[in-house]
């Protein structure tokens, strides 16, 4: 029941109180390979998933919610096929405003750098539309984020199409935040994931004598720096 | 100006030597305003933003980064009117409250106001895994297969080269993202060398035809091959090695060259070997079949004379004496936007030679008997292949495909035997293939969730055989000689219209389709007198059959979040006619065979998950049973057939469930398998000491089979080594006659336990075991049992004296009878690796078979006997190799 409390409290009453969300819909280019992605924005809460997947999102997909009102964004992360469900909080960029400006489907941009997690990222973000808003994590700029992209280029999102008064509504996702872990607990798991795999792979036969594996996971955010960066674990055998 | 509201200033207690903005935000009715943006202009109608604030739950505070004299205050939020404020003549010293009201934005907009910029063109990335494991760099081996075989979630089969990933047999391994070597993806894998690969790329939902990706409900798997980026167009290696093979020189000696333009990408290989090695995708050694032709199986002509195959316990790398050259080319062109060509070629020649003794103990009707054979063999196969395969895109939305494929094989095997240690006896059995292939389909996209194929194939194969003895086998006291001829000949044309879709719930096909199959069949046996060839007769064969199939097929693939229901039907109108002219027997058959089946899987949990399937099918027997006066299919062995054209029926049911936790590090799987077939051709065998006369006949009785497999794995953090026991049972009930009896029920079961123990010291050295078991158990209702107890054990010490050095020493035990002490085997292997800091060669010392073993001796059982099996093996030898990249 407490599962059901939370569930109907903090994610149905205020997808159903509001009839029109803002729509938007995102290319996403991360490590070269560019993916469609759409984030439904209400008052309180946006999701973002792949485009052909948000109107039936269930939870064992890929997915992503922000609760403004908690500052909490939900998500799943995985290594291999081990899931982790995170939250994190959200709007924790501490932004650079600049003076370049770009026009961006019609909406006038103005830019602003930060650091997150081991990238640097350059933002347009419009106050035409008064959202603190973004894709993924992004957000904490007066406006909402249409193109967001890492220095290094590993990570680009752009906005192809706003629609501001859509009806499309938030997919029913059950968020049970007890079931969550913190982002320091998670990064304390996952790193003792990876060394209980690299343990596995040195034992259990699938590595041939003489071998040497290397692990790398390409990811936005750096929290693991000798998996996520450079050449990645070495698995000697 | 609208200012909505009042507007209070307050003159604060002067704290800090910046300036400070605060107040509330809330609107006309008082309630506080949720989030809202606070910006700072330098003027009103300017558009450039120079300091901010997030505001939260009513309240905001800005503390400037600079001081200001002028400064305009703006505050926006979703569905509210936006506000400004100006904030003239600012002291540096002050902090200021202003509080703002704001009003409901009150303009009607439009419904579903649209933005768009073109999108660009995309591919989702969530169906493929890329392995960023950069390079799972091997220092061993130098083909991809070796790395293919370490990744997570693929299953190599060693033998046939057939790769699985997630279970599912793979369609085809592309190179960068072109499918040069469609299901003779061995070629790439096993010849492709290991640095000319950046990536391996696992794709899912895979569909070989690019207008059904996402429409097709296929799961088909795809691994693709990204190369490295060169300079040159061209890149390759060389590998050599030579060194001892008992009495004779050891050569295991290749060349691989890359090529790839805008328009061309070309993979040419050739290589030679005389230890055992197998570079090809075909096996002529023991007979496993690959992945095309497990795909082909049907359409293709049967060799009623069983080539000679040599199935050993052993490691084929020991008891293949071999002198194998193969090469081939592989090559695709780009002509244009729309035209694309594909070539394949093929050229092989082997020559397996092997030294066989068998003694069966026979046993049956209370009647015991030994029959023995001693056999040299030398199997020379040589195969000539060409495929061909053109793409022409008619529109973005429709795709011809053709493609040809002709294959010439002669298989030659001599076989210098003893029977019974008294009859010399010479065979010669020559096996020739032809074969030839087309395929036409034409794809069309109605929609993005729709599609139809038209798909016309058509295969001719013809397979002579010629089998001759000398001394005669047949009245030998008449004959100098004996030839059996014996010719199947298979023309099928077939003909689909396969429509396919995607709805919200899942996705479905529906196929209609017909299919015509004639079947030539022709044998002879002659005897040869006096420079002559006279007809044995009662011993030809000569008939026609027609098969022709009209059928429909459908099925749906559902999808309720966990659920995964998967309901076919096949329904089928199958005429039969059989003419055959040696015994003048005519006869025809119609028959109407529907065939449903569900697949059911249920995700449990992220890491396991439960998968039921159910079947049943209905299928006309297959052609060699057709074939009524005797034919000799081996030196032992004349068969024939009382024919029928009944129709097999069979049930089948399977039960999987996995749990797959990385995270504990455990595994396992548990799986059971049952079908029931109702309607086989059994054998009536004739057991004599110097041949065996099977006539087999149909019955509509049962033969079962069920087999049980079980797997569990486990990483042990306390000693840093993975335990995995894993076993495998199977239960065979089946029919037969022996010497006229009445009909036996029979029972065969297997069972084979393995343990696997391999340590992950963080040292210099590490070790692996695996300890295996296998009993095989067969009885006759009334009659003895016969059963084996056979034990293997290998043990591996592998050891890094230094870095880029890696000393491996791997030794094999066999007791192939527990019941006796001997004969007993141990089998001892040692490699040196060397790769210098360059990495541009490798450098490697092998030593094979160092305890010098000749033979190798294992046992079988039947329901009537006990067969002893030797075979002679690779002698020691010694290879040293160097491989270089260019």
């Amino acid at each position: 029941m407490k599962f059901l409390s939370i569930f109907f409290l903090t994610a149905i009453l205020p997808l159903i109180s509001r009839s029109q969300n803002m729509v938007v819909e995102y290319s996403m280019t991360f490590d070269k390979n560019q993916n469609l992605i759409e984030v439904i924005y209400t008052d309180s809460f946006s999701i973002s998933a792949n485009k052909t997947d948000v109107a039936e999102i269930s939870p064992s997909d890929p997915f992503f919610i922000k609760d403004r009102v908690k500052q909490t964004a939900y998500f799943k992360e995985q290594f291999m096929n081990v899931s982790f469900h995170v939250k994190d909080s959200v709007n924790q960029m501490d932004w650079h405003l600049l003076e370049d400006t770009a026009t961006i489907l019609g909406y006038f941009c103005q830019s602003a750098k930060c650091i997150f997690r081991g990238r640097e990222y350059i933002a347009f973000y419009t106050a035409q539309i008064p959202s603190s808003e973004g894709p993924w994590k992004f957000g904490g700029l007066p406006g909402l984020i249409l193109s967001i992209r890492s220095v290094d280029g590993f990570i680009d999102w752009k906005a192809l199409e706003i629609q501001l008064n859509s009806t499309k509504r938030l997919p029913v996702i059950r968020i049970d935040d007890e079931k969550y872990v913190a982002w320091n607990k998670f990064v304390l798991n996952y790193k003792e994931t990876v060394n209980k795999f690299v343990k596995l792979a040195k034992s259990n036969g699938t590595l041939k004598p003489g071998t040497t594996a290397v692990i790398k996971v390409d990811s936005a955010e750096l929290f693991y720096p000798e998996l996520q960066s450079g050449k990645g674990i070495t698995i000697e055998q | 100006m609208k200012l909505a509201g009042s507007i209070i200033l307050v003159l604060l207690q002067i704290q800090l030597f910046c300036q400070t903005i605060s107040g509330k935000i809330e609107n006309v009715n008082g309630e506080k305003i949720q989030f809202a943006n606070v910006i700072t202009k330098d003027s009103a109608g300017f558009a450039t933003v120079k300091e901010f604030t997030i505001a939260r739950n009513g309240f905001y505070s800005i503390k400037l980064s600079k001081t200001y004299k002028t400064l305009v205050l703006e505050v926006s939020a979703n569905k509210y009117q936006t506000e400004v404020f100006i904030v003239d003549s600012l002291s540096p010293l002050k902090n200021y409250v202003h509080n703002f009201f704001l009003t409901k934005d009150t303009v009607i907009k439009l419904q579903d106001v649209v933005i768009t910029t073109k999108a660009r063109p995309y591919q989702i990335k969530s169906d493929t895994t890329s392995y960023d494991v950069s390079a799972y760099k091997d220092g061993t081996e130098r083909k991809i297969q070796e790395i293919i075989r370490k990744l997570p979630g693929i299953e190599l089969n060693e033998k046939t080269g057939e790769i699985k990933y997630k279970g599912k047999p793979v369609e085809t391994v592309k190179l960068d993202g072109d499918d040069l070597f469609a299901s003779n993806y061995s070629i790439g894998t096993k010849n492709i060398n290991v640095d000319m690969v950046e990536q391996v790329q696992a794709i899912e939902n895979y569909s070989d035809n690019p207008l059904l990706k996402g429409i097709e409900s296929g799961d088909k798997v795809a691994l693709n091959l990204t190369l490295k980026k060169k300079k040159n167009d061209y890149s390759g290696s060389v590998d050599i090695g030579t060194g001892v093979l008992g009495p004779t020189a050891a050569v295991n000696a290749g060349t691989d060259l890359l090529g790839i333009s805008k328009t061309y990408k070309s993979f040419a290989t050739i290589s030679y070997n005389n230890i055992g090695i197998n570079n090809t995708p075909f096996d002529y050694f023991s007979y496993n079949p690959n992945a095309e032709q497990l795909k082909e199986a049907d359409f293709l002509a049967k060799k009623y004379i069983a080539d000679t195959y040599f199935d050993t316990e052993v490691d084929g790398q020991r008891s293949n004496i071999n002198r194998s050259f193969f090469s081939s080319y592989n090559a695709a062109f780009k002509m244009g936007q729309r035209l694309s060509l594909k070539t394949n070629l093929f050229y092989l020649n082997d020559n397996i030679r092997s030294e066989q003794s068998n003694v069966v103990r026979n046993n049956f009707n209370g009647r015991s008997f030994i029959t023995s054979d001693q056999y040299t063999i030398v199997k020379k196969p040589l195969q000539y292949r060409g495929d061909a395969d053109a793409k022409y895109n008619l529109s973005k939305r429709s795709l011809l495909e053709y493609s040809v494929r002709y294959k010439v094989e002669t298989i030659n095997t001599l076989n210098d035997l003893v029977q019974n240690s008294s009859l010399n006896l010479n065979t010669r059995l020559n096996t020739s293939d032809n074969y030839f292939r087309q395929l036409l389909t034409y794809t069309n996209k109605l929609s993005d969730k729709m599609a139809t194929q038209f798909v016309i194939r058509h295969i001719f194969n013809d397979l002579p055989q010629d089998y001759g003895f000398l001394p005669a086998v047949h009245e030998p006291y008449t004959f100098n000689s004996n030839n059996q001829a014996s010719r199947f000949q298979k023309r099928s044309l077939n003909a689909e219209a396969i429509f396919l879709g995607n709805t919200a719930k899942g996705k479905y096909t529906v196929t209609f389709g017909t299919k015509s199959e004639k079947i030539n069949f022709r044998s002879a046996l002659s005897g040869g007198i006096n420079n002559g060839e006279v007809p044995v007769s009662g011993f030809n064969n000569d008939f026609y059959y027609l098969q022709k199939t009209i059928y429909a097929n459908s099925s749906y693939k559902l999808q309720f979040h966990r659920l995964r229901l998967t309901p076919s039907i096949n329904l089928a109108y199958l005429y039969q006619n059989l003419r055959d002219k040696s015994i003048h027997h005519v006869e025809d058959a119609v028959n109407f065979l529907p065939e449903p089946s569900l697949a059911i899987s249920y995700r449990l949990t992220n890491s396991s998950g439960l998968l039921l399937t159910t079947a049943y099918r209905q299928k006309p027997c297959s052609e060699e049973n057709f074939v009524s006066n005797p034919v000799y299919v081996s030196s032992r062995m004349i068969r024939s057939n009382d024919v029928s054209l009944q129709i097999q029926r069979s049930k089948t049911a399977s039960l999987f469930y996995f749990i797959h936790n990385l995270y504990e590090q455990f595994q396992l799987n548990v799986g059971a398998v049952y079908s029931e077939n109702k309607g086989n051709y059994f054998a009536n065998l004739f057991v004599q000491p110097t041949n065996t006369k099977a006539v087999y006949f149909f019955l509509p009785e049962l033969t079962r089979f069920l087999s049980l497999n079980f797997m569990v794995e486990k990483h042990l953090p306390f000693l840093q080594s993975t335990l995995r026991l894993r076993n495998d049972y199977s239960l065979q009930r089946y029919k037969n006659r022996i010497n006229n009896s009445s009909l036996r029920n029979n029972t065969a079961q297997s069972l084979s336990n393995e343990l696997f123990f391999k340590t992950a010291f963080d040292a210099r050295i590490n070790f692996e075991n695996t300890f295996r078991h296998r009993i095989l158990y067969s009885k006759a209702e009334a009659g003895l049992p016969f059963s084996n107890h056979a034990v293997k054990n290998n043990f591996q010490i592998i050891a890094k004296p230094l870095k880029g050095i890696l000393f491996l020493i791997s030794t094999d035990y066999f007791l192939p009878d527990t019941k006796k002490p001997e004969p007993k085997y141990f089998f001892l292997d040692a490699s040196l690796f060397f790769q210098p800091k360059n990495k541009i060669y490798d450098l490697r010392l092998t030593a094979k078979n160092i305890t010098n073993n000749k033979n190798f001796l294992q046992f079988d059982t039947t329901d009537f006997s006990t067969i002893t099996f030797q075979t002679n093996l690779l002698p020691a030898h010694f290879v040293v190799s160097i491989s270089r990249n260019f």
